[in-house]
This record gives structure tokens, sequence and C-alpha cells, in this order.
């Protein structure tokens, strides 16, 4: 027995030594992320008419000063995922997650921004509206003066110098991800610095609004001067590839930014916090929107006026921060942040997916928590595989449009959590929607569908060895069988979709369709599965025949050509489904290189209408975004705007340069 | 022993790049990748996204991938996160520490009281303690972990408002704090061990040579850890951080210890009832002494060796986390990490945190298999 006494102590020792073990593995401590300044770009852009710009001389420095704060507020935002990266090269290339451009993109200005709640396109750093493109022997170039007197947190002046870095930093690493789309290699040659205050465009060929206004001119931009030599010292590498390794890996402690925030700090897991930028060259500055359309802009260097700033004011937003710092708070489950934001941990919570319906409820008349609902910019849809037979007639996909009820799947099966939607440009996108397209069933009842998509269907070559009918005293349907195209059997098709795990809505709603489809014999099966899977097998591999995903979507809607061009039809590409219709690419085409905004508008509602009627995807219903916060604390200047109020953290004068707190 | 030691550690290699190459083909088997992200943006052409898939290796076949990762994880290099786009050791280093310390933490103190339980529970078979410690133990090991912790989150952070609502630290304390977190989780984790490991170490001398007043000179000496560790902390001014983590961890251990206690409380009962008919029980008591002693030092000491085993086990466990406790807790150690870089595709993170865990998971069991010769000493390997 004597010997057993030394057990526990051993055993100790063991826990000791399986420690020690542990310690040691994780004994480098990682170093303290803190740096000092941060800043750059703006945003993506979006879409309206830059007319008039009335140049701003007399500077009315503070024209309406703001109310202090009586305290320095900290304005606590949670938000449920971490940042991955500081650096803005990496978040706008290949770390483009959604939370570091959340809490990251608000530091970049960019020549133009999208104007509040409107998503008109206005001046930012440009001193005017959008130059007109001229024609340079084989090339178009774009000149752009830039206004006077903004500065960086460090205090340096921004200069065409900075635009230009940006630029061509951007095209000669050919840098991936955003930056490509921001500064589009095919058409961009060049970005150079006329002199200080002026920047040059250089384009191969007349650039379209995507690559033009919605593109270089929203880009990001960075300060020359701190990262010029971390640039030189990338290109050192030995290939491309590294020397893009090199710039998104590089340090930006102490970095210099245009916006509101400056970065403080970030514990990593924990949260992000930043402090307000003194030299925020948009502070005390005014803008407003007009009921005729335009945008008036003050700021400490002039007025600039953008549209007819004519009729009522519909908007004023004056301009802090006006909170001290701002925290992203990172909570590992929504049910966490809920409770977070009733005790008053967080003032605001950031979720570009809305809150479960259990949470909201939870949230709905609490004391001390307000809310706000929005449209969505995004739908979820069905797309077909056009390669496949019965998917590539139109006929088909006409009567599988009018087999869905989709007001009956979003009132009664989605109990009116859901806002059906009947083209491509979501209603919420007012200026691009186009509100008369063709639409498919929307009012008819069960009986009235049935009849419509039999008498479609036998116009089209299409018989049943049992054709179905509605049975009036029944009040159902007699279901068909052996549907055939020209005599040759209809196979069985799959509906992919993602399971209710993931999204109970569109498990849901598959099953319905599913189920309407089999009623007129047409053979199918649902199939629900992992989100992965079906992105694998759409997008990847193109082994599918119809599947329901969901889009998020831009502003500007230059999905019309990513999601429908001929050129996105190759495996990996947007155009998995292989719409190829030569009318609707000819238009395409027009419309990417039209550089006219109104005109624009027309093509992209014709485009629309010819997606009604080819209806390579049918869009079925979105979910509004409802956001929560503690209107005790924060005050935001407007709360009606598509995609939320989460949408405006992105901008330099965005929500953290517009709150107001109590 | 050596022998079979080195026979034990040569089992575990090829035991690991098994495991290291099932983890990878599994990864590797899930549909999609991490370039899939890039989808979401539609501006992105077929070639920016063929250039990104490029950046990240994954144009090329899997069999060089692997090849490739086996080369690199020989030479120690776990590879670089897709998502982070850091070294992978950078990223475990970064998490371990908040793991180890919460779960090794809430492990201890759930074996602690298990096995404390078990032995007072096995020395009243059929009286009402153990009816009532068995029924609620084994309840609470039932309930369902998401739920208990959002409960304990509402009652002891909202309603009541005595613990922090989740997280690791308070942002307001620690946002001018000259350091990070794992500044302190790291000095954290070395007092707790070293500490401990001066006491054991005092306590097996003491016990080897049958001192007088062990016990006491032993809380005298705990007593004497504590002070210098308070004032080393005090002096060092990271005395309120480390409070403001350990009150963060309350919470998240008290609710692991309540749902899992109960395991080691019936395997203790289990194994001592089994040895309470053994003649050296029926010998102890014959030599009278007190029923205390024959519990505690002949009976729960022999009933040690499957207690023992599960714990050894379950810190290797505990070394990957757990993804709901982190996830309810918004404590992002390695099973987050484990989670979210298996969902996102970012394979050399998920493999890299995976292997980590086999590694600790192999050692546990060579360190389980040692143990077992000082816990029995009838136990020998030739």
């Amino acid at each position: 027995m004597g010997g057993r006494r030394s057990g526990m102590p051993v055993i100790l020792l063991a826990l000791v030594a399986v420690g020690a073990l542990a310690v040691a593995a994780c004994t480098r401590e990682v170093e303290v992320e803190k740096v000092v300044q941060q800043t750059v770009v703006v945003e993506r852009q979006v879409a309206q008419t830059v007319v008039v710009v009335h140049t701003a001389t007399a500077v009315p420095a503070t024209a309406t000063p703001l109310p202090k704060p009586k305290a320095p507020v900290n304005f606590v935002v949670g938000m449920p995922s971490d940042i991955t990266s500081t650096n803005i090269w990496n978040i706008y290339g290949p770390a483009s997650t959604t939370w570091n451009v959340k809490v990251f993109s608000h530091n970049y200005g960019s020549l133009y921004r999208e104007s509040d709640q409107r998503f008109d396109l206005v001046p930012l750093i440009a001193a005017g509206g959008f130059p007109e493109l001229k024609q340079e022997g084989d090339k178009w170039t774009a000149t752009v003066p830039i206004q006077k007197g903004i500065k960086w947190s460090d205090g340096t002046e921004l200069t065409a110098a900075d635009v230009a870095f940006t630029g061509t930093t951007a095209l000669e690493l050919k840098l991936p991800g955003n930056w490509a789309s921001q500064y589009p290699a095919a058409v961009l040659d060049k970005v150079e610095a006329v002199d200080a205050s002026t920047v040059k465009f250089t384009f191969s060929k007349k650039p379209g609004l995507a690559q033009w206004q919605y593109g270089a001119a929203g880009a990001a931009i960075v300060q020359k001067k701190f990262w010029e030599p971390v640039v030189a010292n990338a290109k050192k590498e030995a290939d491309l590839e590294k020397q893009r390794a090199a710039l998104f890996t590089a340090k930006n402690d102490g970095e210099p930014v245009l916006g509101p925030l400056i970065f403080k700090k970030w514990e990593k897991g924990a949260f992000v916090e930043t402090t307000k930028n003194p030299g925020y060259a948009w502070a005390g500055s005014t803008s407003k929107n007009y009921s005729g359309g335009g945008v008036e802009e003050t700021t400490s260097r002039g007025t600039i006026k953008t549209g007819a700033t004519t009729g009522d004011v519909t908007l004023n937003v004056k301009r802090g921060p006006n909170a001290e710092s701002v925290t992203f708070n990172i909570y590992g489950t929504q049910d966490a942040a809920v409770l977070a934001l009733r005790g008053g941990n967080i003032d605001y919570y950031l979720s570009p997916l809305g809150l479960s319906a259990g949470l909201r409820a939870q949230l709905a008349g609490k004391p001390g928590i307000g809310s706000f609902q929005n449209a969505s910019n995004g739908f979820r849809y069905i797309s077909f595989n056009m390669r496949r037979a019965p998917l590539d007639d139109v006929a088909f996909r006409q009567a599988v449009a009018l087999l869905i009820d989709k007001n009956f799947i979003t009132q009664d099966i989605l109990q009116r959590t859901a806002e059906s939607v009947e083209t491509i440009v979501p209603v919420g996108n007012e200026f691009w929607h186009n509100a008369k397209v063709k639409t498919w069933g929307v009012g008819l009842t069960r009986e009235q569908r049935i009849k419509e998509v039999v008498t479609l269907l036998k116009a089209n070559g299409y018989t049943w060895d049992k054709e179905p009918a509605w049975n009036k005293d029944d009040r159902k349907v007699d279901v068909g069988s052996g549907l055939k195209k020209n005599g040759v059997a209809v196979r069985n098709l799959e509906l992919l979709a993602p399971s209710a795990g993931y999204d109970p809505l569109r498990a849901t709603a598959a099953l319905f369709i599913e189920q309407w489809l089999k009623e007129v014999g047409i053979p199918i099966t649902a199939n629900l599965t992992g989100f992965n899977v079906i992105v694998d097998r759409v997008f990847t591999n193109q082994d599918f025949d119809i599947q329901m995903l969901g889009w998020g979507l831009g502003n500007y809607p230059e999905y019309l050509n990513s999601f429908f061009a001929a050129d996105r039809m190759g495996k990996g590409d947007n155009n998995a489904g292989g719409y190829n219709n030569p009318a609707y690419q000819k238009l395409l085409q027009e419309f990417l290189a039209e550089t006219d905004l109104a005109k624009a508008q027309v093509q992209a509602h014709k485009l629309q209408d010819m997606l009604a009627e080819d209806l390579p995807y049918i869009t079925l219903f979105s979910v509004p975004i409802i956001e929560f916060y503690r209107p005790d604390k924060v005050k935001f200047p407007y709360t009606n705007v598509l995609d939320g109020v989460q949408s405006k953290t992105h901008s330099i004068t965005g929500i953290f340069a517009t709150a107001e707190f109590n | 022993m050596s022998k079979y030691l080195l026979n034990r550690t040569a089992q575990s290699i090829v035991v690991l790049f098994v495991f290291l190459t099932l983890v990878f083909v599994l990864v590797q088997a899930q549909p999609g990748d991490y370039a899939d992200v890039f989808l979401q943006n539609p501006r992105l052409t077929t070639e920016d996204r063929l250039e990104l898939r490029k950046s990240f290796g994954l144009d090329r076949p899997m069999y060089v991938q692997y090849a490739l990762y086996v080369r690199n994880f020989v030479k120690g290099d776990l590879g670089t996160s897709f998502q982070h786009q850091r070294p992978v050791t950078d990223v475990i280093k970064e998490r371990l520490p908040r793991t180890v310390l919460l779960f090794v933490t809430a492990t201890v103190v759930s074996f602690y009281m298990g096995f404390t339980l078990g032995k007072i529970i096995a020395w009243r078979r059929g009286q009402f303690v153990e009816y009532a410690s068995t029924i609620s133990g084994v309840f609470l090991f039932t309930i369902f972990l998401p739920w208990l912790g959002l409960m304990a989150l509402w009652l002891f952070g909202l309603e009541l408002g005595w613990l922090p609502l989740g997280k690791f630290l308070s942002p307001r304390l620690w946002s001018d704090a000259p350091f990070n977190a794992n500044y302190v989780f790291h000095r954290l984790l070395w007092s707790v061990f070293l500490g401990g490991g001066i006491l054991i170490a005092v306590m097996f001398i003491l016990n080897s040579r049958r001192m007088p007043g062990r016990a006491a000179m032993l809380f005298g000496l705990a007593g004497l850890l504590g002070l210098a560790g308070w004032f080393w902390w005090s002096t060092a001014g990271l005395a309120p951080y480390a409070a403001d983590i350990l009150k963060h961890m309350v919470l998240p251990v008290g609710v692991l210890t309540v749902v899992s206690f109960a395991g080691t409380m019936l395997l203790t009962r289990n194994s001592m009832l089994e040895l309470l008919r053994e003649d050296f029980v029926l010998a102890a008591r014959a030599k009278g002494l007190p029923e205390k002693t024959i519990r505690d030092h002949h009976v729960a000491r022999n009933a040690l060796l499957p207690v023992v085993t599960s714990l050894m086990f379950s810190l290797a466990g505990a070394i990957d986390g757990g993804v709901i406790t982190e996830s309810i807790f918004s404590w992002p150690g390695l099973g987050l990490t484990l989670l979210e870089s298996a969902v996102v595709g970012d394979m050399p993170l998920a493999v890299g945190a995976f292997v980590f865990t086999g590694v600790f998971s192999l050692a546990a069991h060579v360190v389980a298999d040692v143990l077992y010769v000082f816990l029995d000493p009838r136990i020998r390997y030739s």
C-alpha cells in the first residue's frame, strides 16, 4: 500500500506535464496589434445622376455646428465574426470577408461616393461631377480635378499622387478580388497624376459605367507616402505571386486614414477598437438630399451641388464623428449578441443576414430596444441548367414559373417573413428596378395555373399519358403523369436546395415547388443538401438541373452581366445555367458600354424585360433586413435605406460619421 | 520500459501520419473550396477567380497538395491560413492558451468534483445522498449544453448581472492595455503550472518521507505561493487583467462542470464499489483504521486507474476545445478555429489544427500508459 501513496502526486505531476506541453506549444507571444492610424477608400458604387457641380468658394466652415456629446461616447457595435486582417490590400483582395470590409472600408475614400439613403453618385474627393470622357488617339481618358485641403489623419494633404499610386499598384501587381473590379485592367491602362490636384485615367477603350463610374471612380485610395516603401519592398520579390503575398501580409501599423475613425487595437477574437479621427476632413460637413433629385454637399472646402437641388430637403445629414471611439465586439452566436444588446453591452448589432425569428421575438417590445426593417438588396431564386433538356425550353421554364405561387409561399407558408420578388433587380433598388416586367401567375388560382400550364406545354409539343386537370369536385389537381416532349419522356429532374438547417425558408419553398411540379406530371425530386454541395455542383461543375440559391447584390446592376453574359458561362463563373440569348447579349454589350446613366437605366429595364420572358432565373422572394439597436444610446440620421443601416457602415461618410448619441 | 516507450513513440508517429492523411483527405473531400468565397462577388471574372485559386495553390492536383503538405509538415511548417494570411502555427499559438486555460480548468474542476462525490456516494451506497447525487448528476449530464449555457448567461449575466455576458475579456478594460490578452493568458498558465508543480513536488517529497504535519506544511506552502503570486501579479500591473479573464471563465467553467462531473462521479463510484469487496479493505477495517482513511487512502487510490485514464483522454480532448461552449460563451479558442476553418475550406488551418490536437491525443495516450505503472505497481511493460 505504501507504494500507492504517491499515486496522487504522480497524477498531478502528469497533469502539470501535459499542461506544460500545451503552454510550451503556445509560448511565443503574439505581438500586440496596435496601430495608430489608418484610412482609406470608399465603398462600392451605385447609380445615379451626376449633373451639375457648383464649385465651392466660400467656406462656411462650421455652418451647422454639431451638438457635442456631453461625455465621451463609446459606440459599441456587436458582430458575429472576427476580422482576419487590417491590411486594406488584403481586405479588398483575398481576405475580402464581410467583417473586414465592414470594419475597415469606411477608413478609405474614393473620388466619388454613393449619396446617403438614395445611392446617387456624388463627388467625395473629386472637385466636381464626372468629367466627360475624351478620346485621345485610340485611348479614352477621364481627367478628374480633386478637392484641395483634404488631409490624411497624419496631417499630410491628399493629392492626385495618392490616387495614381493606388491605381498603379493595383494594375502593376494585378491585384485580385475587389481591386480587379475597382481598377479593371481589361480597360484601364494607367492612372497618373497630372499635377497635385488633377488625376488622369487612361482607358484602352471607352469604359462603361461598371468600369468607370462604378469602377475606378469609386475605388479605394491609400496614402502613397505610407505605402510606397512597402510596395517597393514587395516588388523586390521574385514573381508577382510573391510580391502580392508580401503586400497582403505587410504590417500597416500607423497607417494614415481619411475616415472618421482611426484603428487603435485588435484583440483577436474579442474586439476591434477605433478612435475618432480628429483630422477627419468631412467633420462638421452636411449633405442634403433634395426632392428634385439633387444632392448638396457642404464641407469646410465649400459647397458642391450634384443634380437638381430643388424642392424640399428630404434628408439633411450632419457629420461628426460624434463618438470618441467605436468598439466592434465579437459574439460567437446571435443568442449571445441578443443578450448583450438587451443587457446594454452593445448599442447596435451588425447582422447582414438579419436575426432569426425566435431572436426577433425575444427582442420585440423589450425596453430600450429599437428596430427598423428595410428591403434587402437581394433575392432567393431558382435557376435552370439550360444546357439540358427540357430546361433549355423557354416554354418549360415559363410553365414552372406559372406553377410557383409566390404569394402563397410568402404569405401562407413563410408567414409574411418574406416578400415575393418579380425581377432580377429588387424593388428597393428604385433607379434600376423595372416594375413593369412580365410576371407569371400573379393573382391566379390553382385551377387557373393548371389550365394555363397545360395549354402552354401542349402548345409547345408536350403530351401526357395522363393529362393533369383541375378536379372541381375535390378542389384539387388530378395529377398528371408520363410527360413527354415530342414523344420523348421527360427524365426525372432534380431540384437542389439548401437544407432546413441552413435556410428553412428555401427548404420549405423547395418542397412546395416540387409538389406543384409533380402535380402536372413533371418528374422532379427536391434534394435538400448542404450549401457547399450546391455551390460546388452548380458553379464549379455545372452538374445540376434546377437549383435554388440566393444573391446579395450591389446597387449598380452589373449582375445583369455577370449572371447572364455568354462569356460568363465557363465553369467556376456565375452564368452557371448557360443562358445565351443573342438579343440579350447584344443589348447587354450596349448597356456595359453605356456611359450615360439615363440611357443605361432604359437598357437595364429592357434587359429585365428579356429576363422575365426567358426566365433563366425565377426570382422567388427576399427577406427584409430587420436590425436592432438601443435608441436610448444611439440615433441614426436615417433608418429607411435599402439593405438596412448595416449597408452604410462601408462609407467614409456613413453611420460611423453620422450617428448621434445620447 | 524504455524499449516500450520507444515502441509506443514509433507507433504514435505511424498513427499520426495515418491520421494526417485521413484528415487531409476528409477536408479535401468537402464539396467546394476556399475560392468559392469569391463567388459572392459576381463582379470578379473567371480569370480573377482562377488567379485567386492559383494564389491559394488550389489549382494543383490533390496529390501534389498532399505531398507538399507532408513535406512542409515534416519541416514543422503547417502552412499559411487562407483566411488569416499568416502561418497556421501562429493562429494555433494565438488560440491555444485560451482553450487550454478554460478547458483544462473545467476538466480538472469537474474531475475533482466528480471524484470527491464519487467517493462519498460509494461509501454511502443505498442512502439518500447516493440516490440524490446519482439522479441529479445523471440529470445534469443529459442537459443540452447550449441550452444550459444560454440559460446561465441569461440568469447570471443578464438578469442578475453578476457575471459577464460571454467573451473572455472586457473591451473597456483592455482598450488601453499595453499588451494583448495572450500575454496574460501565458502568464496565467505558467503561474498555475509552476505553482501547481511546486506544490505537487513538495507533496511528493513529503509523502515519500512520511513527514509528520504534511497537511499543515502543504497548506502553508500553498498560502506562501498564493501570496507570492498575488505580489507578482500586482506589481507587474497584470492583476486586474488576470482577474478579468478569470471572471469571464466562471460561467463556462461552471456550466461545463455541471454537465460533466457526473461521468467521473459514477465511474469513481462503480470502481470503488468493486474494490470494497477486496480483502485489503477488510484487512484495513480489521486493523481498526478510520473509515475516512480506508475510503481516501485505500479504496479511492485503487479506484483511480480508470478515472485517471478517463481524465487523461479528457484533457487531450480539451485541447481542441468545445465548439459549442466556445460559441455560446464567445470564447474564441481552438474549437471555434477548427469549426470555422473547416466550414470555409481553409484547408491548411483545418488540417493543421486537427493534426495538432491529434499529436496531443497521442501524447496523452502514451502518458496514460506510463502513468499506469505508477498507479499500479503490479503493471509492468516488457
